[in-house]
């Protein structure tokens, strides 16, 4: 069996396994108070993979009744007819009563608090359980943490759990574990050490500093607990836009402030649920934001007014929105960063992702006051406030500092050609997604995924000097790498077929997902249909009667992306914009966007050469400059340019080169020159030295 | 190329000038451009792919350089040498005629 038929392989064993443990049960009924043994023999002519025995595991976990126990067994054995062999046979069907499921651990009464750890304007919020055990408090490197864990991009905090906290009765304990003895962390000014294992005594709020034994600050952490009030909201009527007056708020973008007026939503419109997690600090132990989300337009009055997108989001108490907008925040400052890797600030592109903005509380005050139907105008009024309440159909909840708005500049959406009108790849795409590409990397190794790339979410930006690139929008759906898929607001049609196995299936609900590949099957998907044709594109995604798709076989893929260019000089390109989806080809470290797309460029390169088709044995070219060619590019490996000024680069590096190879040949020849005359002035003086 | 007159052909200070104008554009080709962009990628197989066509490329402006100089070196000595030449020729006659 070919290696990349295995995970096939293995899920055709596990369904077999689901399918024959259901009717091995429907034939088998349990007296009551008693328990059955069921043997589940799984024969296979290859053995199976680790992650291929969990699955078979999990899913026969799933379909158990509560009253059957499972013996399962895994066997390596020849001659069987599909290569394997489900059996399940009784043990005995009289066990005697069933265990009382295990007591869980009675939880300490208490509130819990939401802890902000907050470094450089960056604020992270965690639910702090009330459970009277320690939790660590790390970044890790390399690998998942534990405890309320900060991104790894946040390279001044130590790696590592050095510092662990604790809940007990109300009071915040710290304490320092035994993790890298050659640092010293200190807590409010107190310094703690890790042979006091019952930690000391904090306030709910202060700060963790980092230092070294030398006495050198590293780096400081401010936090912040506070008791976490749960709220509920009440169902959103129809819209209510009232006379149409607008809502104005004041914008801050960059340095520069102008007022945004938010027209009201279309008469009538509902509000939608979103919800936004909350780690805590395990992944059992999580809470949610719950909101509801209004879109609109706005438009910005400045010289030359600009329209914006606008999220309204209603909140259930002003703790709620107060926490939501903290993390709209820290969520603007990593796509900024992510924007700033690609050459983009706040408020100029170009851009990886569409850059959010957001009022500060308090800035909408400039709508003017009006009696309303609903009360005395000196007791309520249609201050800002009240026109959002009516917008969201709540005219009677009124309650104020409840709304966040993020705004987000409008940009337009692309409109993906179709594949009658491309006779052949739309090489131009690679170039253009270079930069969303790199935004990509970045916001990866900034370990936070988008989650939500598909050729919809695509827009066009446009830069003052005319060019334009491609950007991802909606991005509030930015969360951490590691996610679980419960928390997610993710679009399964545009899902990796991994993500979208563990979707379908009912999964274990604190197992967090590695998201990078689903965000890397999205960018796949937007370069097939940027480069072959959007049709194309949902042609492969369209899902058959059982939820299958075509992008899911790997064969199919192959086949059909080879067969949209007959002209054989595209195979090489073909082949290559398949390889991502093939199996397992987006996971790890080591595919980019960035890698691919360059690969992507490469093949076009030289589609008919038939060294390109041996790339790793294709002669580096042998000309009279070909050393100087080789130190040039080594030189300029050595200071990486900056993304899109590869070309430029070079081509200047190779222009300051002709000066000295051409001062070289200079010389030379004026040698050459010089050489007649050189005879004529020795035989000169030959000849006066001679009739001297 | 400019005409400069005979004197900016000789002196080595006009040779950068010169070369300038043979300085490698921007290539029109986009295949040629991703492969000159790609020749200095990290990434192995990408650079190998990107040689075929890159190093012909770049190489051809540095020949076209070396042109230049050569054919400057060369008015230099003409210009130079050769009534240098002439002169010390005609003082060695001088010299065996006295």
């Amino acid at each position: 069996m070919n290696p990349q038929d295995q995970p096939r392989f293995e899920e055709r064993v596990r369904a077999a396994a689901g399918s024959e443990l259901n009717r091995y049960l429907s034939t088998v009924r349990t007296p009551d108070g008693l328990r059955t043994l069921v043997r589940v023999l799984v024969r296979t002519s290859l053995p199976l993979s680790p992650t291929g025995s969990d699955a078979v595991r999990e899913t026969l976990e799933e379909l158990r009744r509560g009253d059957v126990s499972l013996q399962l067994h895994f066997e390596v054995a020849t001659g069987l007819p599909d290569n394997y062999d489900v059996r399940c046979e009784p043990v005995s069907n009289l066990l005697g009563p069933g265990e009382p499921p295990a007591p869980r651990r009675p939880r300490p009464a208490g509130q819990d608090r939401l802890l902000t750890l907050s470094f450089l304007g960056l604020r992270f919020d965690y639910l702090f359980p009330a459970d009277d055990t320690w939790h660590a408090v790390e970044r890790p490197e390399g690998r998942r943490g534990k405890g309320f864990v900060l991104p790894q991009s946040m390279s001044p905090v130590p790696a590592g759990p050095l510092l662990e906290l604790r809940l007990a009765g109300g009071v915040l304990l710290a304490r320092r574990t035994w993790e890298r003895p050659d640092l010293a962390v200190w807590v409010n000014g107190v310094l703690l050490v890790p042979t006091a294992p019952d930690g000391v005594r904090c306030a709910a709020g202060g700060r963790i500093a980092y230092h070294r034994h030398s006495g050198e600050l590293i780096s400081e952490l401010d936090y912040d607990l506070v008791g976490w009030a749960r709220g509920t909201l009440s169902p959103p009527g129809p819209a209510d836009p009232g006379t149409g007056a607008t809502h104005d708020v004041w914008l801050t973008t960059g340095n520069h402030g102008h007022v945004l007026r938010i027209a009201p939503p279309s008469a009538g419109e509902l509000a939608v649920d979103r919800r936004f997690p909350i780690p805590g600090a395990t992944t059992s132990d999580r809470h949610y934001l719950d909101v509801q989300v209004l879109y609109t337009e706005g438009v910005r009055q400045t010289p030359e007014p600009d329209t914006w997108h606008v999220k309204i989001y209603r909140c259930a108490t002003p703790q709620h929105a107060d926490q939501l907008r903290r993390y709209l925040r820290t969520q603007a400052a990593l796509v900024d960063k992510v924007n700033a890797a690609v050459g983009g600030t706040a408020r100029t592109p170009p851009w990886a992702i569409a850059p959010i903005s957001l009022p500060p509380p308090g800035s909408g005050v400039l709508g003017e006051r009006r009696a309303t139907e609903y009360a005395s105008p000196q007791q309520v009024s249609d201050d800002p406030e009240n026109r959002l309440s009516a917008w969201f159909g709540v005219h009677d909840r009124p309650q104020p500092n409840c709304f966040v708005i993020a705004a987000s500049p409008m940009l337009r959406r692309v409109g993906w050609s179709e594949s009658y009108q491309r006779g052949a790849p739309g090489l131009d795409q690679v170039d253009d997604l270079m930069a969303l590409a790199a935004g990509l990397d970045q916001c990866h190794r900034l370990d936070i995924a988008h989650c939500d790339i598909k050729p919809a979410n695509i827009c066009r930006y446009r830069r003052a000097d005319d060019g334009s690139g491609y950007v991802l929008i909606d991005g509030d759906a930015v969360s951490r790498r590691w996610e679980r898929l419960v928390d997610l607001r993710l679009t399964t049609t545009y899902a990796s077929p991994r993500i979208l196995a563990k979707w379908y299936r009912p999964h274990d609900e604190t197992t967090e997902v590695d998201l990078r590949e689903h965000d890397r099957f999205g960018f796949a998907l937007v370069v097939l249909a940027a480069v072959a044709g959007q049709d194309r594109a949902y042609a492969l995604l369209t899902q058959d009667e059982d939820g299958a798709r075509p992008i899911d076989q790997p064969e199919i893929v192959t086949a059909a992306i080879a067969s949209y260019w007959k002209d054989p000089r595209w195979a090489p390109f073909a082949q290559a914009l398949a390889a991502p989806f093939q199996y397992d080809a987006l996971v790890g470290d080591d595919w980019t966007a960035v890698g691919w797309l360059r690969l992507l460029g490469s093949v076009t390169a030289a589609p008919v050469d038939p060294q390109v088709q041996h790339p790793v044995a294709a002669p580096v070219f042998a000309g009279a400059h070909s050393a100087r060619l080789v130190a040039l590019r080594t030189e300029i490996q050595a200071a990486p340019p900056a993304l899109n000024a590869a070309v430029a680069t070079v081509l200047r590096r190779v222009a300051t080169e002709q000066v000295s190879v051409a001062r070289a040949a200079y010389w030379r020849a004026l040698c050459w020159g010089l050489l007649p005359l050189l005879a004529m002035v020795v035989t000169l003086i030959g000849v006066i030295v001679g009739n001297g | 190329m400019a005409d400069r007159g005979w004197f900016g052909k000789v002196v080595p200070g006009s040779l950068v000038a010169a070369v300038a104008e043979v300085a490698p554009p921007v290539p029109t080709d986009p295949a040629v451009r991703r492969a000159v962009g790609n020749w200095v990628a990290h990434d192995t197989t990408v650079r190998r792919l990107a040689e075929a066509r890159a190093e012909p490329y770049l190489h051809h402006y540095l020949v076209e350089a070396e042109r230049r100089g050569r054919a400057h070196g060369l008015a230099a000595a003409l210009v130079v040498c050769l009534p240098l030449t002439v002169l010390v020729t005609v003082g060695w006659i001088l010299v065996l005629a006295l």
